[in-house]
């Protein structure tokens, strides 16, 4: 999967689940800031990020995501583990 | 601050206390001894007190004596509530009785082998329960944001043998999103309180005993959006020692939190008509 299919996969499902307008999620913004996310709230994003791609996530790796950008790389270093 | 600020009552040379008492005076005893330590928290817990007391007059509509009456024995069975904790933690279960109302729900989710997502709140004894459910073979994980409950638990799990309730507590690291999404892969029972919240978390508001209040958002929203079976449950002290479990199913649209919020908090109405002593939110829990 490309980039930018990763890209717009996950910008459509974040507009959707965390109701904001596609404007706010910009790739250099804070993704917690941004979508407004409370501790609770990673329940749900990385519930929908396993189920659109097939992944599976760990605590460890939310270490270093703080921008979307950040979040798209972990999504396709998960991908490229699995292919 | 209107909020929850945290911290539940109670710490661990309390339950070391109560511990002792039970194991060498006996549970009657250690009730006994709640006479004391209830009026002591009436009048040297102001803050709490008042809160109680409003929860009564204002809340409940009760006259003032009676609203004083019963802030005070509001705390006795508080009390009773934590010793019961502690002497059934501590394999002293056969002492107590209990019923289930709503069973069929809990063993349709054992039938369909499903996760269940259980939203309880500060009334009664809900720390209590998977003792009480040993025949569902399904563990239940209590979310939490109080970190003095991990000291709490350390301690109640080395004077039993085997924990029943896990604990995961909310932290910064988000290690408690995959502990709750480990527990829904696993088909088993994930319970949140759906009443309190700390500061700097997301909220909702809904009516609840005739004025508005705020919720945490996180467990509604959660709820609202899994495809996981929701249910709201209580477990509620009665007279001589008996427990009475309740469990009703949430029925809401699928992905409206707030209509979920707004069932539990009719379902804890509920509850508290037939309950009023055994609301246990120490602070002003409407104020805006």
């Amino acid at each position: 999967m490309s980039r930018d299919e990763i890209i717009d996969i996950t910008n459509t499902f974040l507009t959707e689940e965390f109701e904001v307008e596609s404007e706010v999620i910009q790739p250099e913004a804070n993704l917690k800031d941004s979508l407004d996310l409370d501790s609770l709230d990673y329940v749900d994003l990385v519930v929908i990020i396993e189920s659109n791609f097939g992944i599976k996530l760990e605590s460890k790796d939310f270490t270093n995501v703080q921008t979307f950008n950040d979040l798209y790389d972990l999504i396709g270093s998960k991908l490229h583990a699995i292919a | 601050m209107a909020e929850w600020e945290g911290k539940s009552k109670g710490t661990v040379s309390g339950y070391r206390i109560f511990i002792f008492l039970i194991k060498h005076a006996g549970i009657n005893v250690a009730y006994l001894l709640l006479v004391f330590v209830s009026f002591y928290y009436v009048i040297f817990s102001p803050r709490q007190t008042r809160a109680i007391y409003r929860y009564f007059r204002h809340h409940r509509h009760n006259p003032v004596i009676q609203s004083l009456i019963n802030t005070y024995r509001n705390y006795f069975v508080f009390g009773q509530t934590i010793i019961d904790k502690v002497a059934i933690t501590a394999g002293l279960e056969h002492k107590y009785t209990y019923e289930f109302d709503g069973i069929d729900h809990i063993r349709q989710l054992a039938k369909d082998n499903s996760a269940g997502i259980l939203i309880s709140a500060h009334v009664g004894n809900f720390e209590v329960s998977q003792y009480f459910m040993g025949e569902f073979d399904k563990q239940i994980h209590l979310v939490t944001t109080d970190e003095e409950q991990r000291a709490i638990k350390s301690y109640l799990s080395s004077i039993m043998a085997t924990p029943k309730t896990g604990f995961i507590v909310v932290k910064d690291d988000l290690s408690h999103v995959f502990a709750i999404n480990q527990v829904i892969e696993k088909k088993e029972m994930i319970c949140f309180t759906g009443d309190r919240f700390v500061d700097g978390s997301k909220t909702l508001t809904a009516e609840l005993l005739g004025q508005p209040a705020r919720f945490p958002a996180g467990p509604f929203l959660i709820s609202s959006r899994l495809s996981t079976p929701v249910l709201f449950v209580y477990v509620m002290r009665e007279r001589n020692r008996h427990y009475h479990l309740y469990a009703r199913k949430a029925v809401f649209n699928h992905r409206d939190a707030q209509a979920l919020l707004q069932a539990f908090t009719q379902s804890i109405e509920q509850i508290l008509a037939k309950y009023p002593l055994q609301w246990f939110n120490y602070y002003d829990f409407w104020k805006a």
